[in-house]
């Protein structure tokens, strides 16, 4: 089921993003202030390679690189791996995804263990089906409660599973009620 | 005597292969008879003196026109004449006892070849492989308390869509209720969920019924079938029916409406993208397919889980896995060719990642079309035939100048991308080309070098596979793949490919296996292999591991990550010598251990196969995924230590 709700959200037509709050606390918060401008130019990139590449097919990609700390080197492996996997990532991405995989990474060890955690309201169905791939800025538009019924119900025809009351939830949260 | 009945032509269906007509013809010659266009081959076919009357048609199950030879004899003998009849020559099979008429016509006919395998899910996967290259029919007969081992590879063919026909020996109702020995109640019950029928070979009927189970088989859509086998010494009187598998399958052709539809969109879409399946490898379509690509420089993707090299990998066009498309990036158009898309979550993604668009989806299985998603224009049509109207349709349609225009404008784009791609591909493997253990990369790489152009790769790998499949040219003209199964129930690629084998001799075959796939009861393959000196080469990719699960499992961290422990993962104790494995099957073993090894090592095990003998090539292949800090750990348990009782001797 978390499958499905997490693929409902890959395939719904929100503006696919890595988490700024991610940004917030992961690399940006790693990124020394004196880092060169390129450097975080660099990052940006990667960024947004990630969220175009990787995140196609790796849905939770931001808790993925929260919970794995490795070295730069360890990254670029991994960046190999996934190209002759099949990862569409050009010549000239492969050091920028790799600072920015290497920024990120092991921001938050425990992210792994996210699931276990109760849903009480709107907030934790959001954060459950939404913020592993979504960014926090963009599901927090200023949309009306028949707008977000209406994305809601577009998710949901590509396989999302919420019940009545969640769904509801999930619709007051959104629309700030 | 009996008389054979005779059964009538469906009225939509064109048998025979694909029609000669062309759309254009097609168009023209339906105006001409007044037909409305658009209302299906069934409309046509029943006006007289129709389009359907012009392509020769042939009857659904070829019964020839003169009465069909009768043959007498034993029941047993009976079902061998008629799988004769139907050119199936080679048979396999499962040490049982209860087969004595069967074996007796066998041995009376002299020109069929039974396979033996030593376990009855080995079996169907080599009469699955056999099956899948040569496009014959695979008949497996082996006991009916062997219908749970046969279980996982009769699944996995029904995956794949292979026709094949399963069946056992006993089990009859006689003993229906009783508990008795060796049986239940609805001996082939669990066989349902996944065959295209299941039935009984009776005495009464019995070419009939085996006529109708290999129309079945072949559908569409294709699978197996299972059958008891009833069919003893008692004797009978029958019809022998001849069949032409190569053209058995039920074939269909679209509607012009359809077509001309299809075609217009793929006019006028600016970024289209064609999605190959298997059921271009089935039909061979890979001319096609490759011709219609090339008309227009449509960008062509496969599935993660395609079953065949449906499209060569090297060419300019291809673009790889539908999931992982960055080009063309919105696409406003995707036009599947013979592909199910049931391969569950990354098959979703592919076709909803670039945001609405016009799906079409052609099919010759009418099962398949719609049930995993919802297409705009559906397409029931044999593949082949579909490429080549829709390709008609769309020379009538644009003008030599535009179609130049627009082929040479997105060929220069396209090719760009793949060309990036191919460089980046280039790093990758050059990154660690010279390390210990072996990558996959350089796996594939050494292969490519040294494998003939035509060889035959049968996978049986997770994701890494493509690691390796990245590095080698497949489809078109190049080397072939068959597998891995759709169905991906492990102990189906070491037998699949000897059933490969089996049936292109002439062919370099290779399995890839991991070492936990070939742990999953695969050794038994390996005695039919020295038996009928199948000249293999049998690669073992063995991290000590079931990597891909291990991988998978640790993907987004955890207690168990954390810890750096895997509780199922590990496989390195005991750690299994594979080579002495193959050696005690009379078989040739190699070890590499290092890159500079692998070259030297493939020398010799093509010099072993042009001799005639197969060979186990075991390779340390490296470890991917997240590295775990005890990455040998596993829930240890020993018997010897708790056991409280002194043991005599």
């Amino acid at each position: 089921m978390v499958r499905h709700r997490i693929l409902s959200l890959v395939v719904c037509n929100f503006v696919l993003w890595i988490s700024p709050a991610v940004e917030s606390r992961g690399f940006a918060a790693q990124v020394s202030a004196s880092a060169s401008s390129d450097r975080a130019a660099q990052i940006e990139k990667g960024r947004q390679v990630v969220a175009q590449v990787c995140a196609a097919c790796h849905t939770t990609i931001v808790r993925m690189v929260q919970v794995h700390k490795q070295t730069a080197e360890q990254w670029k492996d991994t960046v190999y791996f996934m190209i002759s996997r099949g990862a569409q990532i050009m010549p000239d991405e492969i050091e920028p995804v790799t600072a920015y995989l290497t920024a990120t990474s092991g921001s938050n060890p425990q992210a792994g263990r996210g699931r276990q955690t109760p849903e009480t309201d709107g907030g934790a169905i959001l954060q459950r089906s939404c913020q592993q791939c979504h960014e926090l800025a963009v599901a927090s538009k200023k949309l009306e409660s028949e707008d977000w019924n209406a994305v809601i119900t577009r998710m949901m025809t590509y396989g999302a599973r919420l019940t009545s009351e969640d769904r509801q939830k999930l619709i007051d949260y959104l629309s700030g009620r | 005597m009996k008389t054979p009945k005779r059964t009538k032509k469906p009225a939509s269906s064109q048998q025979g292969g694909t029609p000669a007509l062309s759309r254009r013809a097609f168009i023209a010659a339906a105006a001409s008879t007044g037909l409305t266009l658009g209302v299906g081959p069934a409309a046509a076919a029943a006006a007289p003196g129709s389009l359907q009357g012009t392509v020769t048609p042939k009857p659904e199950n070829a019964l020839p026109k003169d009465q069909p030879e009768i043959y007498r004899g034993t029941a047993a003998g009976a079902v061998l004449a008629q799988l004769k009849a139907a050119g199936v020559r080679t048979l396999f099979h499962t040490n049982t006892s209860g087969f004595v008429p069967f074996w007796e016509a066998i041995y009376t006919a002299g020109d069929v070849q039974v396979i033996n395998m030593t376990h009855e899910g080995q079996a169907v996967a080599a009469a699955a492989g056999y099956t899948m290259a040569s496009k014959n029919l695979g008949f497996f007969f082996g006991s009916h308390v062997g219908v749970f081992n046969a279980l996982s590879n009769t699944y996995n063919a029904w995956k794949d869509r292979v026709p094949l026909l399963v069946t056992f020996s006993g089990g009859g109702i006689a003993e229906q209720g009783k508990d008795s020995f060796e049986s239940w109640d609805n001996a082939l019950g669990p066989t349902e969920p996944f065959t295209m029928w299941t039935g009984t070979l009776l005495t009464e009927d019995i070419t009939d019924i085996l006529r109708r189970a290999i129309k079945f088989a072949f559908g569409p859509p294709s699978g197996p079938v299972t059958l008891m086998f009833n069919a003893g010494g008692e004797q009978v009187e029958a019809p022998i029916y001849k069949m032409d598998l190569a053209t058995m399958r039920y074939k269909s052709r679209a509607p012009t409406d359809l077509i001309e539809k299809a075609a217009q969109w793929l006019i006028e879409a600016e970024n289209p993208v064609f999605v190959v399946g298997s059921q271009v490898g089935v039909e061979g379509a890979y001319a096609e397919i490759v011709a219609l690509a090339e008309k227009l420089s449509v960008p062509v993707a496969e599935t993660m889980h395609s079953l065949y090299a449906n499209f060569p990998n090297d060419h300019p066009l291809f673009v790889g896995e539908l999931q992982a498309q960055r080009y063309p990036r919105k696409q406003d158009l995707l036009i599947s060719f013979g592909e199910s898309f049931t391969a569950g979550r990354e098959d979703i993604r592919g076709l909803t990642a670039s945001g609405p668009r016009r799906i079409v989806h052609i099919s010759h299985d009418p099962k398949a079309l719609g049930r995993s998603f919802a297409s705009d224009l559906s397409i029931l049509s044999d593949v082949r035939t579909a490429i080549r109207d829709i390709s008609d349709a769309v020379d009538a349609m644009l003008t030599k100048d535009r179609m130049t225009r627009i082929r040479s404008s997105r060929l220069a784009e396209v090719s760009a991308f793949t060309a990036s791609l191919k460089q980046s591909r280039e790093i990758a493997l050059r990154a660690h080309f010279d390390s210990s253990p072996v990558t996959w990369e350089r796996v594939g790489y050494e292969l490519e070098k040294v494998l003939d152009k035509d060889a035959v790769i049968v996978p049986e790998l997770g994701t890494q596979y493509y690691k390796i499949y990245r590095q080698l040219k497949l489809g078109g003209p190049n080397k072939q793949r068959i597998g891995r199964t759709k169905g991906d129930a492990l102990g189906w690629g070491l037998a699949a490919a000897f059933g490969v084998n089996l049936a292109l001799p002439d062919r370099q075959v290779v399995a890839l296996q991991g070492d936990g796939g070939f742990l999953f009861n695969q050794s038994e393959a390996l005695w039919s292999i020295a038996r009928y000196e199948a000249p293999m080469l049998i690669v073992i990719l063995n991290n000590h591991s079931y990597n891909e699960s291990r991988a998978r499992n640790m993907l987004n961290g955890g207690i168990f990550y954390e810890a750096g422990k895997d509780f199922n993962g590990y496989l390195g104790d005991p750690n299994v010598e594979f080579t002495k494995i193959a050696e005690a099957y009379g078989l040739k073993g190699e070890k590499v251990k290092s890159a500079s090894d692998l070259g030297p090592a493939l020398q010799r095990c093509l010099k072993s196969m042009r001799d005639g003998k197969a060979v186990v090539l075991d390779i340390d292949i490296a470890v991917d995924g997240a590295p775990l800090s005890q990455p040998t750990w596993y829930q240890r348990h020993s018997i010897a230590e708790i056991r409280k009782k002194r043991l005599n001797g």
